[in-house]
């Protein structure tokens, strides 16, 4: 019994130091190019959730960025040890906590980072959007549509999504071209970006998807310009509204999409 | 042979588009709701809030609930093992109760008419559009949404698609509420100064070892739209609700139900307040993260304000203070001083509120006639603005004015940040 606590307690032991040596190592890499963490910072690289160890410093650095709230110096200055810390390859789990804190102040400041994750891996891609979807810099939506370019799949998927969310006009023809050669499923992501983005350059592209998708995207793209109509009636624009009704009150539609046309051009 | 033209199915398509839809349907229509002319129902998520409400569809001879789903295969299957019991001791056949697993595979079934919705919060709306986009009518449990973005979505699904969706806020379908709710809209208690409102504290829990997932858990599409975590029991089914990827704690669980009848009473519940300040005791560095005691006051155009507080700091239940007077109401339970008013009687010619005695017969009612429903999404949507407000100016920790037209925040584009937050790949609102 002494012994297997003996070998415990090295163990413990040696996964501190290793712990230890890969903080210090990553403050070694970082002190070439930029400021070394400041200690509370890289206290947490190797967050893990649900490991209790990790309680007192993460509540540190959560009061901490709580009261920088509303300070820009102070959550800059937050910002940018974040950004080391990504650049200092974390665990997953600190990668989470700080997307979920830049969500609520990051500026440009974090975009290159976040941009790395985006191609990095569909996982990574998710939670740095999470970061980058409501940053209003406009590296941000730079950011999201460069890596558009560069993924595919589910990662793809979510970025057209952040894209649309951010109501990003710059990306309406990019989607429009992403839309031609793409698969079923993202096909279906980039008609809802566009209803989303709206206007008259997403109106004409649905309506190209409409007349040249597959079956189920051509569907997809009927219940975005009822969505994209819709929104355009409440915003007081019945005219441009009206005229999208009457494109889909035909045959070929959905016939729950025909359905609430007829109801909406009733009003 | 032509009075039977109109099928029930029809009929519904057609009052889902406003095309004749009476306010009385002629028995024709459903006939003596044999079992072909029963509205079908689909329940989506099938844990604990599901058992309460499906006793009540179960109950009713014009609907037949024909599809469970849930992420959770155990939960499923007995799910269909309690329907099933409740039909048999109602002397009923409970034909096929198809089980799914993906929610999407039900919803947009040809053959359901209804899909109530029992599932973790943060898949409400998600699920929600997806019943509306398919014409069906809904049933949507509390609190609607995550947040306020993903309610507006929910709000412009059903409306676009004309269809019926009744929020689970059943505190609406119950006179001592109403009647509260009426003494102060018809000036009983004089001019109404504050609202107090009193919600269950929060809940504390040490750090939890991550888990094997337990068979038959697809617990990746458990998670959905919310951020990627590590499998662990006191994350899931009823415990979601501490945790904020998945809720807003009892601010939302409870604030669903009480800011409502303070929206109601207060006669705002198609707007909201003009500003929110308040502040929470949390442990974010925890599993449970949400607030375990809060206090948030919100202030309305008209100078009103609703003081939101856990009832250690505030009674549960809901007091309307006027000057001549005031009513509390809570389940069970309603108070006023003066106490002559517990026995005043409202008038014709008075403001008398929607009448409901049931929530789920209303419901299917509504989803018969096309009309709205005693707590339609659009109050449903306010109710909850109120309590995802409270929660984004205690985190904050500062004072937020709110423009409940735009449903932005004033002068603060921080604060706006989150009004909505990004879903996992490949969910998404639409």
């Amino acid at each position: 019994m002494n012994h297997s606590i003996s070998r415990y307690s090295r163990v413990v032991h040696m996964a501190a130091m290793i712990t230890v040596l890969s903080a210090f190592a990553a403050g070694s890499v970082l002190a070439a190019g930029a400021k070394p963490l400041d200690p509370q910072f890289q206290s947490i690289l190797s967050y893990a959730i649900g490991d209790s160890t990790y309680d007192a410093p993460m509540r540190t650095m959560h009061d901490m960025v709580r009261a920088a709230y509303g300070d820009p110096v102070r959550e800059l200055a937050i910002e940018k040890q974040f950004v080391r810390m990504l650049d200092a390859d974390p665990s997953y789990d600190c990668v989470d906590f700080i997307c979920k804190q830049l969500w609520v102040f990051g500026t440009g400041e974090s975009v290159p980072a976040l941009a790395k994750l985006l191609v990095r891996d569909a996982k990574y891609a998710d939670i740095a959007r999470l970061a980058l979807q409501e940053n209003r810099a406009p590296a941000a939506g730079k950011a999201l549509l460069a890596a558009m370019g560069k993924t595919t799949g589910t990662q793809r998927i979510g970025i057209v999504n952040s894209l649309g969310e951010r109501r990003e006009a710059s990306a309406v023809q990019p989607l429009a071209r992403l839309a031609k050669g793409a698969d079923d499923a993202t096909a279906r992501a980039v008609v809802d970006a566009l209803a989303k983005i709206g206007g008259p350059d997403a109106v004409t592209a649905l309506q190209a998807v409409r007349a040249e998708g597959t079956a189920p995207v051509k569907d997809a793209a009927a219940k975005a310009l009822l969505a994209t109509a819709y929104t355009l009636g409440v915003g007081g624009d019945m005219n441009a509204a009206a005229a999208i009704y009457r494109s889909l009150d035909t045959g070929g539609v959905p016939a729950q999409v025909r359905a609430a046309v007829q109801k909406q051009l009733k009003r | 042979m032509k009075k039977t033209t109109l099928s029930r199915r029809k009929f519904l398509a057609a009052a889902a588009a406003g095309i004749s839809a009476p306010t009385i349907v002629p028995s024709t229509v459903f006939g003596q709701n044999a079992p072909s002319n029963r509205l079908t129902l689909a329940a989506v998520g099938t844990g604990s809030q599901f058992g309460y409400d499906i006793q009540s569809f179960a109950g009713f001879d014009d609907v037949q609930i024909v599809g469970l789903c849930d992420v959770d295969r155990s939960r499923v299957l007995d799910g269909k093992k309690r329907v099933e019991g409740l039909y048999a001791k109602a002397g009923r056949q409970s034909g096929g109760i198809a089980t799914y697993g993906d929610f999407r595979d039900v919803v947009t079934r040809d053959d359901v008419d209804l899909v109530s919705i029992h599932t973790c919060d943060h898949w409400h709306v998600l699920v929600g559009i997806a019943a509306a986009d398919a014409g069906k009518q809904i049933y949507c449990q509390k609190p609607l949404s995550l947040n306020i973005a993903e309610g507006r979505a929910l709000v412009n699904a059903v409306r676009r698609n004309g269809t019926v969706l009744q929020v689970g806020s059943q505190q609406r379908s119950d006179r001592n509420f109403r009647f509260a709710c009426e003494l102060v809209r018809n000036g009983r208690i004089g001019k109404l100064n504050r609202v107090e409102v009193g919600l269950p504290p929060g809940k504390s829990i040490p750090a939890q070892p991550t888990m094997p997932v337990p068979d038959g858990f697809d617990y990746n599409f458990w998670l959905g739209p919310a951020p990627w975590a590590p499998y662990t029991e006191m994350r899931c089914h009823w415990n979601f609700r501490w945790i904020s990827d998945y809720a807003g704690g009892y601010v939302t669980d409870w604030g669903a139900h009480h800011c409502d009848i303070a929206q109601w009473g207060m006669g705002t519940e198609h707007t909201g307040p003009v500003a929110v300040e308040g502040t929470g005791f949390y442990e974010p560095e925890k599993l449970w993260d949400v607030a375990q005691k809060f206090r948030f006051a919100c202030t309305y155009a008209n100078g009103v304000v609703m003081d939101v507080a856990d009832e250690t700091q505030i009674k549960h239940g809901i007091t309307f203070k006027g000057s001549d007077g005031w009513v509390f109401v809570r389940r069970e339970a309603i108070d006023a001083e003066p106490k002559s008013l517990l026995s005043e009687v409202i008038r014709s010619n008075e403001t008398r509120l929607y009448r409901s005695a049931n929530h789920y017969r209303n419901f299917v009612d509504c989803a018969k006639t096309g009309e709205e429903p005693a707590a339609p999404v659009e109050i449903g949507h306010r109710s909850i603005s109120v309590c995802h407000l409270g929660n984004i100016a205690m985190l904050l920790g500062r004072k937020l004015r709110w423009n409940p037209d735009a449903e932005r925040f004033v002068d603060d584009p921080g604060a706006d940040r989150m009004l909505s937050r990004e879903m996992r790949s490949p969910w998404r609102l639409s």
